[in-house]
């Protein structure tokens, strides 16, 4: 399945006033070791061209806003991945000068000059993870589309909260382990 | 943000409310939750999305219809 439609699907396919936004992550951006700094792409889909994720006024798009741009990965867990994001322009900005790539961030990519966005059906690899931010009504839809609705369960599906980055340490730290 | 590793390792999607830290740092609003999706799960949920969106939409009328009888 190509990545436009996935991130098509995830920003318009909700039934809700209100898209969702997110990222498309490779694998190796997410990481083997924390501690390490990487380049990788990511695509970023959103369903408002001007507004934050952050927004709860976001429209329902009516047609793609999957972008893809080069994240600079330099974070120690992915929930840095706004920032990393900014962070990641300046060095966007000089490929896009050299004709080898482009730039975007969750918030105002467009509104910044000269910043072509490419097509997310351009990005090059399929994503390990797809990062979605959305409404409670919105999670209650995607849940229901993996099938994890279910009345009885002997293992429900878990609503997680704290810690977010420690999980992330204990998955590299055993991976550093095998 | 534990959702991740736990969707890449066990293939699952989560679902996280977002600490602190993720809200701070993501700047996603307080009433945003974070799904993670693995990639092997893109497929399906794609074609499973639409349907569910219809179903939801039908029960939303249904509810609403049956609701403004007991307001009448």
């Amino acid at each position: 399945m190509d990545n436009a439609r996935i991130a098509d699907s995830l920003t318009t396919g909700l039934g809700s006033r209100h898209g969702a936004g997110g990222a498309l992550v490779p694998r190796h951006a997410a990481g083997r070791r924390c501690h390490l700094r990487r380049q990788g792409p990511v695509v970023m889909f959103r369903s408002g061209a001007a507004q934050s994720p952050a927004s709860s006024t976001l429209p329902r798009p009516s047609t793609s806003t999957a972008r893809w741009a080069r994240w600079s990965w330099a974070s120690t867990c992915l929930s840095r991945l706004r920032t990393t994001l900014w962070a990641g322009q300046a060095d966007a900005r000089s490929q896009l000068h050299h004709g080898r790539g482009a730039s975007a961030g969750p918030q105002g990519a467009e509104g910044v000059a000269g910043h072509p966005l490419r097509s997310a059906q351009d990005f090059p690899v399929a994503p390990d993870l797809i990062l979605t931010w959305m409404t409670p009504s919105q999670a209650m839809l995607y849940n229901e589309a993996e099938g994890d609705i279910q009345w009885v369960s002997s293992s429900p599906p878990k609503v997680l909260g704290r810690p977010g980055c420690a999980a992330l340490r204990s998955r590299c730290w055993s991976r550093s382990r095998r | 943000m534990r959702g991740a590793p736990l969707a890449m390792l066990e293939s699952k999607p989560s679902l996280t409310f977002g600490c602190a830290g993720m809200l701070t740092y993501t700047e996603i609003g307080g009433d945003r939750l974070l799904m993670v999706l693995p990639g092997t799960r893109a497929e399906f949920l794609v074609d499973h999305l639409e349907t569910t969106d219809q179903a939801n939409d039908a029960m939303l009328a249904y509810y609403r219809e049956a609701k403004s009888h007991y307001e009448s």
